[in-house]
């Protein structure tokens, strides 16, 4: 009896491992902002290319010393472009492979009842979804007086871009005491997620992709120094060919339109058509540009 | 040792949540580990396992449910949020609670296996002399076992020094408060400060050897510095024999 059970699962174990094609296989080392938004590109390309993509992420400084060491990646997607130019100094890049992808933006993300009148309208300034002006981010950080969640500045580019956009609106000081660090910014937005704390500055990329819970807005870009970010094709692929692919689809001007809907803006820099902030009214009334309050 | 300000803070609080955990643990472990060692029943080999989980699951994985579990939406994190006002994590007693979670078999699993080899039969004697449970556990067991007592307090000791993944997950690297030593030294690394890292790796290294070494001898020759050992006049009339 037991015979036949362990016989039977070795059987189903067989037509498992028999029924999935040999297929090629890209290994992918993602910065944990831009998970989100390869997981929705993924679909495509795995049709197109007969291929399977396997996805690491975290934050990319991590990858970074992973990859320094050996890791047997094909294509590290970073959040900046310095750790990339980084392995490029160090000769471990394919040549020709270090590319902008994307530009990354910031967003303010906010527990929702928070954002609201008694009566559940919102309150003026702080439209959900909407980009928020610099007096009102500055005065809503002002008076904030409880934990606000970034990812680690020393090893995510986008708790780096937090700290400046802090340190530019002249509150670093001020808020340095309630800031807690998430180990990248997956983790950050876990704690935003489940109620660990309030107010968080956070990629647009998972903002957009959490949900639940919580609201997020646009923070105008010129507060912060740019998100680019690029990728590299490491010299140790084994795969060069797909991964060149793979860059080449992410490149794409239809994939780079896609990018406006998942939070980022094209590489060319250019706010994307269809980019979420676009279509909805600007909250405030200072033109992006204009002189942050109290700088 | 040219450790910086931030290094010497994370140090400090390393071995403050160590000792806090270990003392708390303690207190925690002990009572839990003879109640658990004087209990014959189906449900023990279950609640051993349940109490050996923490070994088992990965530290990150651990801390993930633990941010589940406290999270202000969930009824236990609302409980702890009305009775404090203050939420769990992010905080110095949220890691002590943690770590406790984490370092508990390592407390309770040598208590274990030393009251089941050593001290059960002698507290069972005890008590057909008429001896009462708390007098047993204080005057018979613990000095039985004293040898495993310094094992499980030091190893509780070293384990919370090292832990990483539960802490990074709940602590949220707040310098003084939840920064400890294996999370700097995670920064260090990743931000390729490999000097930093390699002096604040050496300390703790050096720490943990000192650390197991002393419980060693504690536990082996020196015993009775920290129990009285109470011999009884047999055993020390047989040594006194040339």
């Amino acid at each position: 009896m037991v015979k036949n059970l362990f016989f039977g699962i070795f059987c189903c174990l067989f037509l498992l491992s028999c029924s999935e094609p040999p297929q090629a296989k890209l290994r992918i080392a993602t910065a944990s902002n831009f998970r989100p938004a390869l997981e929705i590109l993924r679909v495509d390309f795995e049709k197109s290319c007969h291929c399977r993509l396997e996805i690491a992420s975290g934050a990319t400084g991590m990858l970074y010393s992973q990859i320094r060491e050996g890791a047997p990646y094909d294509i590290f997607l970073a959040a900046d472009s310095e750790r990339p130019r980084l392995l490029q100094r160090d000769g471990l890049i394919a040549p020709g492979s270090y590319r902008t992808y994307a530009r990354g933006r910031l967003a303010l993300w906010i527990e929702r009842s928070l954002l609201r009148t008694e009566s559940g309208a919102d309150l003026p300034g702080f439209v959900p979804a909407a980009q928020i002006a610099p007096p009102h981010l500055a005065l809503l950080l002002e008076n904030w007086r409880s934990k606000v969640v970034i990812a680690d500045p020393q090893l995510a580019p986008y708790g780096d871009a937090a700290v400046r956009l802090l340190r530019r609106l002249k509150l670093w000081r001020h808020l340095r005491g309630q800031m807690v660090y998430a180990a990248n910014v997956g983790h950050a937005q876990i704690l935003l997620r489940e109620g660990h704390a309030q107010l968080g500055l956070i990629p647009m990329s998972l903002a957009l992709a959490s949900g639940k819970g919580g609201d997020y807005m646009a923070i105008p870009e010129d507060l912060y120094p740019p998100l680019e970010q690029r990728m590299v094709i490491l010299k140790s692929s084994r795969n060069k060919a797909l991964a060149q692919q793979f860059a080449d689809y992410l490149l794409a001007p239809k994939t780079q339109q896609r990018l406006g809907e998942l939070g980022y803006f094209s590489a060319a820099g250019a706010p994307v058509a269809g980019t979420p902030v676009a279509g909805t009214p600007v909250a405030g009334t200072p033109a992006a540009g204009a002189p942050v309050a109290g700088t | 040792m040219n450790l910086s300000a931030t290094d010497w803070q994370a140090l400090l609080l390393t071995l403050k949540l160590a000792g806090v955990t270990t003392l708390l643990l303690a207190l925690l472990g002990i009572p839990l580990s003879w109640w658990l060692a004087n209990r014959r029943g189906r449900l023990r080999p279950l609640l051993e396992v349940v109490l050996s989980l923490p070994l088992v699951l990965p530290p990150t994985v651990l801390g993930f449910y633990l941010l589940l579990l406290l999270s202000p939406n969930q009824p236990l994190g609302a409980l702890w949020q009305q009775l404090f006002n203050r939420p769990l994590v992010f905080s110095f007693p949220g890691l002590v609670a943690a770590s406790m979670l984490y370092s508990l078999p390592f407390m309770v699993q040598p208590l274990l296996a030393a009251f089941d080899q050593r001290a059960l039969p002698l507290a069972q004697a005890a008590a057909g002399l008429g001896m009462p449970p708390l007098a047993r556990l204080r005057s018979v067991v613990l000095p039985a076992c004293r040898s495993a007592l310094v094992v499980a307090l030091s190893m509780t000791f070293a384990h919370t020094l090292g832990e990483f993944g539960v802490v990074l997950m709940i602590g949220g690297a707040i310098p003084g408060e939840t920064q400890v030593v294996s999370v700097a030294l995670y920064q260090h690394v990743e931000n390729l400060d490999y000097g930093g890292a390699h002096r604040l790796a050496l300390v703790l290294l050096l720490l943990s050897v000192l650390l197991l070494l002393l419980g060693r001898y504690w536990g082996g020759r020196l015993s009775g510095v920290l129990l009285p050992s109470r011999k009884s006049s047999v055993e020390s009339a047989l040594e006194a024999r040339p």
